[in-house]
């Protein structure tokens, strides 16, 4: 799949995301946040790493476009997630346009834990229309 | 509102946190967000691109932003906070970076005291890489 040739209102495949206590503690000790919320009884997952896995399917593309830019991010949590939870991650492009020779992507993130919304995401994504390209930004 | 946290007040610094940009922090980060994109990893790569050198994911430092936001507001933060940012430059490995923030407003509200922080992530030269701005409300 080429990311510049995506338009607006793609949607990628909903993935099914297992938050279980590995996944977490991964997380957790990756980006060392000593925040007891993530640990222990009534653990929930940190709002950053629900974003993070949800933008697996992306991040697996990015790597055909070494130039791209993550140049902007928005999250607002709805309601929290506990550890341990299966949750769905939408991904889709709201917008697209072009701007210098790049292709600027908006792209908006939905997580659902069953049916109750718990996380909302956009990212403006700027990816080099031309491959090969030195990578910018 | 969880019992230890206090109520901010506008202008109250968050943090400072250095925190030294190393391979082994963007590697343990990539392995746990399942993001194996080679700017960040692979030194070669990296050093054939504008930047010269691997750099850090721009989540990772988003992350570390909400470091802040999760040792000062606690359960708030991760049960309605909000989050926008803007990535301004690249963190580079081998470097650190500084992120701290300020309290922007407090505001009562039904729902509870909504608080705006604004927030930074700086390389060592004072050079802004992420600005960003977040939400959260405190409920009673």
């Amino acid at each position: 799949m080429d990311l510049t040739q995506i338009q607006a209102g793609f949607a990628f495949p909903s993935q099914t995301l297992l938050l279980d206590s590995a996944t977490v503690d991964a997380y957790v000790r990756g980006v060392e946040d000593p925040s007891p919320s993530y640990r222990g009884a009534g653990a929930v997952v940190p709002p950053l790493a629900i974003l993070a896995l949800s933008m697996r399917v992306l991040t697996d593309l990015l790597t055909q476009h070494p130039g791209a830019t993550h140049a902007s991010q928005r999250l607002t949590v709805l309601h929290p997630v506990p550890v341990g939870s299966t949750v769905t991650a939408e991904l889709a492009v709201r917008t697209r346009s072009e701007r210098r020779g790049f292709a600027a992507l908006i792209l908006e993130a939905r997580v659902r834990n069953a049916a109750e919304p718990v996380l909302e995401g956009e990212m403006l994504l700027m990816v080099p229309l031309t491959l090969g390209r030195p990578t910018h930004g | 509102m969880d019992e230890h946290v206090t109520i901010p007040a506008v202008g109250e610094a968050l943090g400072p946190l250095d925190i030294p940009v190393t391979a082994e922090r963007v590697r343990a980060y990539a392995d746990a967000a399942n993001d194996h994109n080679p700017i960040h990893l692979d030194e070669g790569f990296a050093a054939t691109t504008h930047f010269g050198g691997t750099i850090a994911h721009g989540m990772l430092l988003l992350a570390y932003l909400s470091r802040l936001l999760s040792e000062r507001f606690g359960c708030a933060w991760v049960e309605n906070g909000a989050l926008d940012a803007r990535f301004r430059g690249p963190a580079m490995v081998g470097a650190s970076v500084r992120v701290q923030g300020a309290v922007r407003s407090v505001t009562a509200t039904p729902d509870g005291l909504q608080v705006e922080c604004a927030l930074q992530c700086a390389d060592p030269g004072g050079q802004t890489l992420v600005q960003a701005t977040a939400r959260v409300c405190l409920t009673t």
